[in-house]
């Protein structure tokens, strides 16, 4: 019998709070074991180091999903792998090379291929013609592929983006290639969980708003699957994992209300008992009352709004713009229906003054949350944001190394400084923030630190593992205790 | 049918989410072009949706004029 061509599909690290496994690379593999393919999945937050993992399955094409701040992560396991792996293909997909895809192949030597946004249709025409299943076609004709020509990187026209029918037909995420019983030990996203055995799902994909700090992957056309497949999908993580909370990571869930609430209803019909969360959070100008109460009805104890600024001439800067009057009503809304109520702004926007900054956070202040996060804006590339700071030279030092491209709350890492706003202006900010909304506030204190003493309980198991790492390791930096990104 | 792209693009890479074989984003000059001056007719839809969905509104189209037919 002839072996079957060996894919690995690998999710590098990044130092984060936050922890779920990755939808991207587990679509991908669903659809190459379908074509008949030997796929693994690694993923070094649960793994540890894998390239000896990797080596061992010598596979032909070795994937790799990455946020801008894992592209380093990701060289140096490729580096490893092709050390004694000479042969194989190194693909790199996601975030930030759907971004920069270019550049990121002309400054890494060590990646062979990228491929840029939604890449079910394209990985496995990739892998069928890398591995020699497919010689009828040429390799660089792929969409959406960067390759080298003469040495220098070519990118050919984007791939389409799925259709709703063609989302329905890509097969649910094949959780049996990862370890599952380690992973609900670390899955969390926010603060507050209810769940033990949580798993990750994507409703819709898409997002037609402009905020220009936001990295597109999904495009801005609204995609959705049909409701029957997703509640197909919670009924199968309930009767084969026993999974007791979901976390739906759509960008924009209520974008179309109709059919968030057809889906809501569809879960209060299933009648599975289990949490919902949605962890990405909601456009706070894009819910209502009857909206709130389906939630609420569906399993839904947290609400998360993805306000960004409270200030009017930053919201508009940001190209968000959300009605802040009507976001404001529907916190206070959500609080009065016993929710727990969470948001997040981003503060040092290129072009924000500190006027503004005091706008922001006084409207926050002021509003009933339970939590709050604040972070420095993060100009990741191929943002507006990204632009705007790169045309004026307000990129920091640290914005040189795109291992600082990440945010997390209590750890201040300003990649942008501006003539309105300096880092120290940021980090002023920003601790002010946390001591008026936290510390000056004994009831939000107690329920913060309880969330976080179950978090960290939660994830002791990953803590020992990140000192078994470290001691190996000069590449991962020291995490200090406890975090949580919003 | 002529597409061009006037000066205030903010780069949200709207326009080359709904049609990639007519609009590029130029990272370094920080700006949406227009790859594709003359697409195809049937393109128009697409190339419509995309100027309707720029928040700036600087995208242009010019149809080419129809000469008249006479009966
Ligand atoms: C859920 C989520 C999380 C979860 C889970 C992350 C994870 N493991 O995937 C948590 C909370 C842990 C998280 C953390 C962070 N996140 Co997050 N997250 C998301 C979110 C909302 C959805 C991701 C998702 O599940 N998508 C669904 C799947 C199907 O899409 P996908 O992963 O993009 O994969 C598709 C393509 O990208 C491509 N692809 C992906 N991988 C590969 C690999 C190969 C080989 C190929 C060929 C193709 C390919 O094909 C896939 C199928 O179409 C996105 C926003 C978004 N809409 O994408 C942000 C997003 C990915 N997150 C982002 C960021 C910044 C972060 C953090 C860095 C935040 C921080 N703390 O600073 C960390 C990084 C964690 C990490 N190690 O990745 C940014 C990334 C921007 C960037 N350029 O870096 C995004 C895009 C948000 C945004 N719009 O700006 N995140
Ligand atoms: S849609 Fe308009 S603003 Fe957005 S990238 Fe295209 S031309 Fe620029």
């Amino acid at each position: 019998m002839e072996a079957k061509s060996r894919v690995a599909l690998v999710q590098p690290r990044i130092p984060d709070g936050n922890y779920l496994p990755n939808l991207g690379i587990m679509y991908l593999a669903g659809l190459l074991l379908r074509r008949g393919y030997d796929v693994k999945v690694f993923d070094e937050n649960i793994d540890g180091q894998v390239a000896p993992s990797v080596i061992a399955f010598n596979p032909q094409v070795l994937g790799i999903t990455c946020v801008t701040a894992a592209l380093g992560s990701a060289c140096r396991l490729a580096e490893q792998v092709k050390t004694r792996l000479p042969a194989v293909n190194v693909v790199v997909g996601g975030p930030h090379i759907s971004a920069v895809p270019a550049e990121t192949l002309d400054q890494n030597a060590v990646i062979d291929f990228g491929l840029v946004g939604e890449a079910e249709l394209t990985f496995p025409m990739l892998c069928d013609r890398l591995t020699g299943r497919d010689d009828s076609e040429e390799i660089p004709n792929v969409p959406g592929l960067v390759h080298r020509v003469e040495g220098k990187a070519k990118l050919n026209a984007a791939p389409r983006f799925l259709s709703d029918d063609e989302l329905d037909d890509v097969p649910y995420p094949p959780w049996h290639l990862l370890p599952m019983e380690r992973i609900f030990k670390q899955a969390t996203h926010g603060l507050f969980t209810r769940g033990k055995r949580i798993m990750p799902v994507m409703t819709t994909r898409g997002c037609p708003n402009y905020c220009t700090f936001c990295s597109r992957v999904m495009g801005f056309n609204f995609r959705r699957r049909s409701i029957d497949n997703v509640i197909g999908e919670i009924q199968w993580l309930y009767d084969t994992y026993s999974i007791d909370e979901i976390y739906f990571e759509d960008d924009t869930f209520t974008q179309d209300p109709e059919r968030a609430h057809a889906l809501l209803d569809a879960i209060i019909t299933l009648n599975l008992g289990i949490h919902v969360k949605f962890a990405n959070g909601l456009r706070a100008d894009k819910v209502d009352e009857a909206l709130l109460q389906k939630m609420k009805s569906a399993g839904v104890y947290w609400v998360g709004f993805g306000i960004e600024s409270g200030s009017p001439h930053t919201q508009e800067l940001m190209m968000k713009r959300l009605d802040l009057d009507l976001a404001a009503e529907n916190v206070r809304l959500a609080k009065s229906m016993g929710f727990k109520v969470g948001s997040n702004c981003i503060i040092g926007y290129p072009g924000e003054s500190r006027a503004d900054v005091k706008e922001s956070l006084n409207y926050f202040l002021r509003l009933p949350l339970d939590s709050f996060a604040v972070v420095p804006c993060v100009p990741f590339p191929g943002t507006t944001a990204w632009m705007e700071c790169d045309k004026n030279g307000w990129l920091t030092e640290r914005a040189s190394d795109y291992d600082n491209f990440w945010f997390e709350i209590f750890k201040v890492n300003p990649l942008i400084e501006t003539p309105q706003l300096s880092a120290g202006d940021l980090m002023r900010g920003i601790r002010e923030a946390y001591i008026r909304f936290y510390f000056l506030n004994p009831k939000r204190s107690a329920l913060v630190a309880r969330m976080m003493l179950k978090k960290t309980w939660n994830r002791w198991s990953s803590v020992k593992w990140l000192r078994a790492l470290r001691a190996n390791s000069s590449v991962i930096p020291r995490v200090e205790g406890p975090d949580y990104a919003c | 049918m002529h597409v061009k792209i006037i000066e205030g693009c903010i780069v949200c890479r709207q326009c080359e989410c709904q049609a990639p074989d007519v609009f590029v984003i130029e990272e370094k000059a920080h700006s949406a072009r227009v790859h594709q001056p003359h697409p195809n007719g049937d393109r128009e839809a697409d190339v419509i949706q995309a100027i309707k969905g720029c928040p700036v509104h600087v995208i242009k189209l010019k149809r080419d004029r129809v000469p008249a037919t006479v009966d």
